[in-house]
């Protein structure tokens, strides 16, 4: 990075946060600092709730996901539309209705003040766990490509975030988060353009996507049943639903950016503008992986993207190993290369057989330069146990700041910080209202003053603040980082959703029941993530736990209030008597 | 033969005007939600067509 891409960066950056702060300057009662003004339109709306799901882990993580898995991982998001309609339809209004600052507010309305407190803390403890990930993770990428000091990365890029989620409340997080996601679309645009402008001459998107299928990364959708896949149509629709249920119904962090909105009207169109937009986006993004891949068929890629993790490992004892590794990968790569390029000859001269003789081939050159960074990946390992080798993460930065024009550069590293901001300003909002409102004000100052619980949430979201930047300082992480940020929220995800379904569409359950169903099917998800490595059964996709928690917590629920309606039935005969 | 004269409607109510709003989708052409939430699962539907298109013609 030179000193046009370091202008670009701060000035996209800073100038963002400046103006949403002059905007929202001067909101002090708690209406406005949680809510808004309540006049924000639905194109706002929509773009932050997009902008609060889309942290940076999806713009450094997913396009690895396309680099080397290809674009199966939309599927993830099959359910998302489904559950938004659903959303719109029939959990919106019921908010709208009673006027609630938190969707664990209807809990409390719904059922009673344990079941409130239970949702509250789940949601509170889940992303309490996460909240250290959507800082960490950009920043261990940026410091290690970049070479900046991590701890400076997360200090800075924390501090600012809680700074201004801190001073201007739900209004401010809304207002960023809406330019915040137009220069994310602006850059990744733009590394699109570039990234079809750099492949060889005569190599058009056609040719450039025909590779890509030719190397399977376009299986986009998966119709079968298996359950050791991780992403099929099925898992991403049932299990994707769920999710999208739980994280867009019962998630403060969104429920929080729809509620702003100065209409039921406002509120559902920027629901349905996620619903039409989710997969298309998602899409993109992986496409945006898949290109890539195709354009390191052409030019070197390095044999693996953590380039300084190679190179630690490199002046530590593995050196000449490592060497050897990189020589056999450049002579598979080059072969590769050939193989490609007579490939793409043969194809558009409309030379089938040809075609699919030098795909044969290319396909055979990859598998070799495939063993190649496995073999690193092993290397790695044995030089430092504790190394992590996954560098998938790492493709899409290192295309970034090896093959883009210095001035883009600023404006995509501008895209990997603007998506950091957006999503913990979003969650840091959540986190400090469902504290101030659902504790707070709930339990601890029931008679706080709408004064005093502007302060205390400004308060409680400093404080959760801090709890993520000394969460991202320690964090390590060793899965691929959206897969981790899933796994979390899957975790805790279905439980709660059992609760607000039973609470919106079981009318006979009442709060006992619904409680202890949630807190035991909570307990079982806990246990079958804790069981997953030693009993085979239970390894399956993380998608899943979502459907199982909200299932079992459903039908505990339905049981325990029969049995408790029995008892009572029981009861009043035997008083009778 | 005569008709009678219809009724004329009620004068609209501070209450009616906010309720049409929030009924209402304000969207050109589009009177209900139900047509809403039918175009976007068409689009959903559209989506996973040309998907498992992609799918097959690049397989």
């Amino acid at each position: 990075m030179n000193a046009l891409d370091y202008l670009v960066l701060l000035g996209v950056m800073l100038g963002i946060i400046a103006y949403g702060l002059w905007r929202t300057r001067g909101r002090r009662d708690l209406h406005t600092y949680l809510k808004g003004e309540g006049n924000t339109n639905w194109f706002t709306i929509g773009l932050s709730v997009m902008a609060t799901q889309a942290s940076a882990i999806t713009f450094l993580s997913t396009p690895g996901q396309g680099y080397e898995s290809g674009i199966g991982f939309v599927q993830n998001y099959f359910g998302a539309p489904i559950a938004l309609l659903i959303i719109a339809a029939v959990f919106l209004p019921v908010y709208r209705r009673l006027k609630v600052y938190t969707a664990y507010e209807y809990l409390g309305r719904r059922f009673d003040a344990k079941t409130r407190l239970l949702g509250a803390v789940l949601f509170l403890t889940q992303r309490g766990l996460g909240a250290g990930i959507t800082i960490y993770a950009p920043a261990i990428v940026l410091s290690t490509v970049t070479g900046w000091r991590l701890d400076a990365t997360i200090l800075c890029s924390g501090s600012l975030v809680v700074a201004y989620t801190v001073s201007g409340g739900s209004a401010a997080v809304n207002l960023t988060q809406k330019y915040q996601i137009g220069v994310i679309f602006i850059g990744l645009f733009a590394a699109f353009a570039v990234l079809l402008m750099k492949l060889p001459a005569g190599i058009g998107l056609g040719d450039a996507l025909a590779v890509a299928g030719g190397y399977h990364k376009l299986q986009a959708v998966d119709f079968s049943f298996d359950p050791d896949k991780r992403y099929t149509f099925w898992s991403g629709l049932l299990g994707g639903m769920f999710l999208a249920l739980s994280y867009f119904g019962t998630d403060q962090s969104q429920v929080q950016r729809y509620l702003t909105g100065s209409s039921v009207r406002e509120s559902r169109l920027g629901l349905m503008f996620n619903a039409v937009f989710k997969i298309p986006m998602q899409l993109f993004i992986l496409m945006l992986g898949a290109l890539v891949f195709v354009f390191y068929q052409f030019e070197s890629p390095p044999v693996h993207f953590n380039g300084p993790a190679w190179q630690h490992a490199a002046q530590h004892g593995a050196g000449e190993q490592l060497r050897a590794i990189e020589a056999e990968f450049k002579t598979a790569h080059a072969d590769r290369q050939l193989q490609v390029r007579a490939w793409v000859a043969a194809r558009q001269a409309g030379d089938t057989a040809a075609a699919e003789t030098a795909r044969a081939a290319a396909l055979a050159a990859n598998a070799r330069t495939e063993k190649a960074r496995a073999d690193t990946k092993a290397a790695l390992t044995a030089a430092d146990p504790r190394a992590v080798t996954n560098d998938s993460d790492y493709v899409f930065i290192t295309f970034i700041l090896s093959h883009l024009p210095h001035g883009l550069i600023g404006l995509l590293v501008a895209v990997i910080f603007a998506a950091t901001f957006a999503s913990k300003a979003g969650e840091l909002n959540a986190l400090g209202s469902t504290t101030t409102v659902d504790i707070y004000r709930h339990i601890v100052r029931p008679d706080a003053t709408d004064t005093e619980c502007v302060k205390m949430s400004r308060w409680f979201t400093a404080l959760w603040g801090a709890v993520a930047i000394g969460f991202a300082l320690f964090a390590s992480l060793a899965e691929n980082l959206i897969q981790a940020t899933n796994i979390i929220g899957s975790i805790f995800y279905g439980g709660v959703l059992g609760l607000f379904l039973l609470a919106f569409f079981v009318r006979q359950v009442q709060g006992t029941a619904a409680f202890w169903g949630a807190v035991l099917a909570q307990a079982l998800i806990i246990a079958i993530y804790a069981l997953r490595k030693t009993v085979p059964i239970l390894d399956f996709s993380y998608l899943w736990y979502n459907v199982i928690g909200c299932g079992v917590c459903i039908a505990l629920g339905l049981l325990i209030q029969g049995a408790i309606h029995l008892r009572r039935s029981s009861r009043q005969a035997g008083a009778a008597a | 033969m005569t008709s009678a004269s219809p009724p004329p409607p009620p004068e609209p109510s501070a209450d009616d005007s906010a309720a049409a709003q929030e009924l209402g989708t304000g969207l050109p052409g589009i009177r209900s939600w139900r047509t809403v939430y039918a175009l976007v699962f068409s689009i959903f539907v559209l989506w996973v067509a040309l998907l498992s298109w992609l799918t097959v013609a690049y397989a």
